[in-house]
This record gives C-alpha cells, sequence and structure tokens, in this order.
C-alpha cells in the first residue's frame, strides 16, 4: 500500500511538474509583438465606445446573443472576442444609457443540431433582444426558421455558408468567401494574367459546393479556365496529396479557400516542392492577419496574395485605430487581430449604434428587430462603402467592395488593390437595389 | 500516380507509428488509449510555443515527447491499478477524458492562428521520378521500421516482453508468478506516450499544427489496429501505410475528394465486420 501511494505521489508530482512546463510555455504569449505593426499610431488613441462618458453602467441588463464555431475542427473565435471586448467597453463608458450589455456566446462546435438548439435557446428567451457577432460555418441555414419564428435578428461579424448571405433575419458585415474568392482571383487577374485556376474548397454543404459555383461562374464571365476544383473536410490531414494534385495539373494559379492554419500547412508543402515561383498561391480573408507572414516562412515573400474584406488591419483610420486600442484594453492579447476580429467589433459597433438610439426603457426584442432591420448608411473607414442590414429579397451583402494584399519582400502585407468591385455576377441584385435606393449607401 | 503514393506512404508512416505505439500499450494492459492525439497535441503546441520563444528547437521537441510521454506513464500510474480490472471499453473511454482535458487546455492557451513547426530536415530531399521526397517523410518512413522493428523485438525476445505478453493473457496470474507487473505496464505507457509525442512532432510538420487535427490522429492509427486485429505488429504498420495511400488516392480524385478523410473510418468498421468474432476474441482476452 505505501508503495502504491508513493508510487501515486511520484506520478502526480510529475504531472504537475509538466503541467507548469506547458503554462509557463503558453503564458509565453505574444503579447509584445502584437501591436508592432501599428508603431506609435495605438498610443495616441482616445478610445470611443457607446457614451463614452466613462462611467460604469449599472441598470438593468440588456441580453445579446452569438453563436459561433470554436471547435470541431476550426474556430472562428476572434469574432466574437472582438464584440465581447467592445461590449466591456461600452458598458465601461455608460452602457445603453445607463444599462450595461450581457453578451453570451455559443459554440456550436461545427455541429448543426447543436447551432439548431443553441438558437432554439436565445429565440425562447424573450430576454436576449438581439444576436451580434456571430460567427459559424453551419449555423445560418439551419438558424434562418428558427429566428423568423421568434422575430430575432443577428448582425453576423462573419457570415460564412451561402445561407448567412441569403437569410432575410441575419446580415454579415464581412463580404463573405464568395466574394472574397472572387475578388483574389480577379486581383490575379488583373497581377499577373492567369489564364487558369484551381481551387480546395471544404467540403461543407451550402459553402464548398457555393464557392466552387461561384468560382465557375466568375471564370466563364473572366475568360479563365477552371481546372479542378476540389473538396476536402476540416482539418486539412492531407497537404501533401492537394499539393500533387497541384504539381501534377499545374494551373496558373491555385486558392485553397481554407481557416488559416490549414492554409499554412499547404503553404508548406508547397514551398517543399519549390511550386511557388511557377503557380501564383492567393487565400482569402482568413490568411491576413498580423501573425500569418510569420509562419509560412521566408519562401513567400513576394510570391503570396491575399484577400481581405475589411480595411487592412494596420490602417490608421479612427475606426481601424479604435478597435486596436479597444483590444488592447479590454481584449486580452491572445485575441487575434485578424480580418474576423474587425468583423466582431463593427458588428458590435453597429448594434451598439442602433441601441442608443432607442428609448432605454422600451429596449425590447419587437423594438430592437425593427431598428435593425432600418439601418442603413453605417459609416466606417473600415468598410469601402456604408453598411445597410436589408438587400433584396433577403439578400443581404451589402460589404461587396474589398481590398486585396500581398506579402512584399520584407514578408510584410502591403495592399495591392483597395476598394474595388467585386466581379460576381451574383451581386447584380444588390447592385441595381443599391442604384434604385441610394439611401441604402448614401 | 506515383506524386500521391509517395504523398501517401508519408501521411501513412505516421498512422503506422502512432498504431505502433498504440499495439504495444494494448497488448500489455489492455487498454486502447484514446487520449494519445489530445495529449500529443498539447506537447507539440507546448514545443511550438518554447521554439517561438528563443527555445532550441530540439530542446523544445524533447519537451514534448517528455510531456506526452509523462503524462502517459502518470495516467498508468494512477488510474492503470484501478482500472485494471474493469472492462476493455470501459478503459478505453476512461482515456478520452486525457483528449477532452488536453483539448481544453490548448483551446484555452493558443488560439485559432495559423502556426507551423519546421523541422531542418524539410528543407532537405531528393526527387523520386515526378515526386520530391523531404528528408522528414523519409525518416518518418524509416522510424516506423525501426520501431516496429525494436517493439517486436521487445515483445519477443526480452523478459520484460514476455511479462507484457503474460499481461496480456492474465494480469493476476503474472502478478502471482511474481513477474514485475507494474514495471512492465509503466514500460507501455511510457513507450505509449514517446510515440505520441514523436508522432505529434511529426504530424504538426507534415500536415497542420493544430489541436484539433492532432487529436484527430488516433482516428487512423485506431483503423491501423483494428487492421491489426489487435495483435499482429507487422499487418498493423502494413495497414497505417495501405490507409495513407488509399487515403491519398481517393483524395486525388476531384470526384470523390471529400471522402479522403473517410478512409480510416471506413476501413474501420469493414475491418470490424469483416474479423468482427476475431476482434471480439482480442478484446475479451483483456477482459
Amino acid at each position: 500500500m505505501k508503495l502504491r501511494t508513493s508510487a501515486t505521489r511520484r506520478a502526480l508530482r510529475l504531472v504537475t511538474a509538466l503541467a507548469a512546463v506547458t503554462v509557463a510555455a503558453a503564458a509565453c504569449s505574444t503579447a509584445a509583438s502584437v501591436n508592432s505593426d501599428l508603431g506609435s499610431s495605438l498610443k495616441k488613441v482616445h478610445i470611443t465606445c457607446g457614451l463614452s462618458n466613462g462611467q460604469k453602467a449599472t441598470g438593468a441588463p440588456i441580453k445579446i446573443g452569438a453563436i459561433a464555431t470554436e471547435s470541431g475542427g476550426l474556430d472562428f473565435s476572434s469574432a466574437p472576442d472582438s464584440a465581447s471586448a467592445y461590449f466591456a467597453c461600452v458598458n465601461a463608458n455608460g452602457g445603453i444609457h445607463g444599462r450595461p450589455i450581457v453578451y453570451q456566446v455559443q459554440d456550436d462546435g461545427l455541429n448543426p443540431q447543436k447551432a439548431s438548439a443553441l438558437a432554439t435557446g436565445f429565440a425562447d428567451n424573450s430576454s436576449v433582444v438581439a444576436m451580434t457577432g456571430g460567427a459559424s460555418f453551419v449555423a445560418c441555414s439551419v438558424n434562418q426558421p428558427i429566428y423568423a419564428k421568434a422575430d430575432l435578428y443577428d448582425i453576423l461579424a462573419v457570415g460564412v455558408p451561402k445561407a448567412c448571405f441569403y437569410s432575410k433575419n441575419m446580415s454579415p458585415v464581412n463580404g463573405g468567401p464568395q466574394l472574397s474568392l472572387i475578388s483574389d482571383a480577379q486581383e490575379l487577374v488583373n497581377e499577373f494574367h492567369i489564364k487558369t485556376i484551381a481551387a480546395s474548397v471544404y467540403a461543407i454543404p451550402g459553402l464548398g459546393d457555393w464557392l466552387a459555383q461561384g468560382l465557375r461562374a466568375w471564370a466563364k464571365q473572366a475568360g479563365v479556365q477552371v481546372k479542378w476544383i476540389n473538396q476536402t473536410t476540416p482539418p486539412v490531414t492531407d497537404a501533401s496529396t492537394i499539393i500533387a494534385e497541384v504539381k501534377a495539373t499545374h494551373p496558373d494559379a491555385y486558392i485553397p479557400t481554407f481557416a488559416a492554419p490549414d492554409v499554412a500547412a499547404v503553404l508548406k508543402v508547397a514551398a517543399q516542392q519549390n511550386l511557388g515561383s511557377s503557380v501564383h498561391f492567393g487565400c482569402l480573408t482568413p490568411c491576413y492577419d498580423t501573425t500569418f507572414p510569420s509562419q509560412i516562412g521566408s519562401y513567400w515573400r513576394g510570391k503570396f496574395n491575399s484577400n481581405s474584406e475589411f480595411a487592412l488591419v494596420n490602417s490608421t483610420g479612427p475606426d481601424n485605430l479604435n478597435w486596436r486600442a479597444i483590444l488592447d484594453k479590454y481584449g486580452k492579447p491572445s485575441y487575434p487581430r485578424d480580418s474576423f476580429s474587425q468583423g466582431g467589433y463593427l458588428a458590435a459597433k453597429i448594434l451598439v449604434t442602433t441601441l442608443l438610439k432607442l428609448n432605454a426603457n422600451n429596449i425590447t426584442r419587437a423594438t430592437v428587430s425593427a431598428a435593425i432591420t432600418q439601418i442603413k448608411d453605417f459609416k466606417s473607414d473600415m468598410f469601402c462603402t456604408p453598411w445597410y442590414f436589408s438587400g433584396p429579397n433577403g439578400h443581404n451583402n451589402a460589404n461587396h467592395q474589398l481590398h486585396n494584399v500581398k506579402l512584399d519582400a520584407s514578408g510584410a502585407y502591403v495592399q495591392a488593390a483597395g476598394c474595388f468591385e467585386t466581379p460576381d455576377p451574383a451581386l447584380a441584385d444588390i447592385l441595381a437595389a443599391e442604384k434604385t435606393d441610394p439611401a441604402l449607401v448614401r | 500516380m506515383l506524386l500521391f503514393v509517395v504523398a501517401g506512404v508519408a501521411i501513412g508512416s505516421l498512422y503506422s507509428l502512432s498504431a505502433v505505439g498504440l499495439l504495444v500499450l494494448y497488448r500489455a494492459t489492455g487498454t486502447l488509449n484514446l487520449g494519445y492525439g489530445g495529449v500529443g497535441a498539447l506537447g507539440a503546441l507546448t514545443a511550438w510555443q518554447l521554439n517561438q520563444r528563443g527555445v532550441s528547437l530540439w530542446a523544445s521537441i524533447g519537451v514534448c515527447v517528455a510531456i506526452c510521454a509523462g503524462v502517459s506513464v502518470a495516467w498508468g500510474r494512477v488510474l492503470g491499478p484501478p482500472l485494471a480490472a474493469r472492462d476493455p471499453l470501459v478503459r478505453a473511454a476512461a482515456t478520452l477524458g486525457l483528449t477532452i482535458v488536453s483539448l481544453g487546455i490548448c483551446g484555452y492557451f493558443w488560439n485559432d492562428d495559423a502556426r507551423t513547426l519546421n523541422l531542418p530536415t524539410d528543407q532537405s530531399g531528393f526527387d523520386l521520378g515526378p515526386a520530391h521526397v523531404t528528408m522528414t517523410q523519409a525518416i518518418a518512413l524509416v522510424l516506423v521500421a525501426v520501431v516496429a522493428a525494436a517493439a517486436s523485438i521487445l515483445l519477443r525476445v526480452t523478459r520484460l516482453g514476455t511479462t507484457m505478453r503474460a499481461l496480456a493473457d492474465d494480469r493476476q496470474l503474472t502478478a502471482m508468478l511474481g513477474a514485475r507487473v507494474r514495471v512492465a505496464e509503466a514500460v507501455a505507457w511510457a513507450v505509449c506516450g514517446l510515440l505520441g509525442g514523436v508522432s505529434a512532432i511529426l504530424f504538426a510538420d507534415l500536415t497542420v499544427l493544430s489541436a484539433q487535427n492532432l487529436a484527430s490522429l488516433i482516428i487512423p492509427a485506431l483503423a491501423a489496429v483494428l487492421i491489426g486485429r489487435l495483435t499482429l505488429l507487422w499487418v498493423t504498420v502494413a495497414g497505417g501505410l495501405i490507409l495513407g495511400i488509399l487515403q491519398s488516392m481517393v483524395t486525388s480524385v476531384t470526384a470523390l475528394s471529400a471522402y479522403g478523410a473517410a478512409v480510416p473510418f471506413v476501413a474501420a468498421v469493414l475491418v470490424t465486420l469483416w474479423f468482427g468474432r476475431r476482434l471480439s476474441y482480442a478484446m475479451r482476452g483483456h477482459a
């Protein structure tokens, strides 16, 4: 018995020591380097959020919800994390006329059934007046009927599958993966005059097939030949096979439409095969963040293009600097400073701006929903054109002029093209609606 | 074709390496360690973090292996004996707790940024027809052969191996005969953890350094162990390689590419159906 006890103690000591190593290593976060891209600009920022009066909100709380994919192979938590930081700032600065915001974020685990259950929970709780800052790969299609029945509206930070952009009760502030893909592909045509293209998409219903369809429609219009579009389940475990296919078919350009960790794995194998010198590699917005270039290595300097659905993360526009300063003060150093974080900030800010226009004693789901559907002409230097919630017939895709960036010789992202209209044939109805009702984007 | 075979062998060798670790442990303790990938993820991410902060790559890898082996041995020491008399299914399910805890720690400390772990052997290699083989891929394949041979010798020739095999048949009887049961079990857990750490580093290098991806390594490894019917070492090694090649070939066909990741699942189901009775017998031996 004594032997067993001492063995157990030794084992527990061993685990404690190893845990200490892990925690110590993990604690060495990237705090020191997260703002190195902005130099001294950030120090001069005077943070603004909500009423900006410096008084802590103590009134009756206002409940806001969000559903995001944070596990299951993909993690888009940077969007709700950013929204959460913005709400913390608002609550420390007067709240909504004295009422603090209680923000509840739920992880759908890349599981549509769970997303549906979470949406039902929010919809059934009448004290939840709106949804904001969510970013899910699977929630939109299953949640739309639930939200419609409950008269609940969602300002999404990041819309991913098609349903997010074609649902009356939700409107994403980002451009979406289809526009991001087409914008990046068009940039490769403009810059390198590519004639053939290949792409990989996630095998997620409503996402992979939508992207493939969109790329083919654009390619037909642009006179570019699509060599192949393959599908893979996340996370990508067969980057070598994908790159073997690129090597075998040799398209002029190849765009993996994956999340950043998966793209990094693909680029690493491509670099080993020296494919970057003969094939132009592009990426969607997930690759555009402050840490990605250092992870993919020096091989890709001057050889890699990416899209950004918002202003560059190191741009010095007042709203962009405000986002970064709020993350510093109310967020954590570990929160990514990426495009999706920009989306979380914008979604939260749009909702707070809308709530502040309402009577603080009459903030109910009905009044908030009515106000959200009427959001028009929301301006920010992080958008190319003003944002609005409701598009034609539930086609909500107000952010359709995007940016493109590329890695320069020093390994830093620089703007390749700013604010150009995405040549997606599917935007025809939106462009027509904006022409008919200029108040949307005055 | 050769391009895809090379890609498949590279990934398949890691499935095999992981499967050997699982098999050695199973043959000694009757435990299918489902926490294998999760603990590997924790070790690999810790190694990445240390390396980012200036610790040398090899020292960081050493820490990863130490974490995996240490956690594995600690689990075997603390929870192995109380679970020894339980059903194999209960023992396997208990190790799922390791995965959940490991993934929880990873999720708490590391966000969704892209991370890469680069080994010096990635930069050199040789051409095999149209395919370029990196030294890392070649080393992974050689390592599988060496580890499988060593495991084979350990189990067949050494006294410790004899104890392990005796344990597999009857733990109580082996203990009554005076064999050092706990030492044998600790070595098995250590070997499993050590291979888990090495596999995690290589898997992170050849695929994606993310907790979810590394934790999922358990699935093809488990499929390979099932192909080896929970007993046959070299069949398990071959199974892992075949799974890697099949996965690569399926992914290379555009119309089937979405199903590439399903290959290990399908293989596991087919093997379970085909060898159902023998697998059941093999598992009963540990009950």
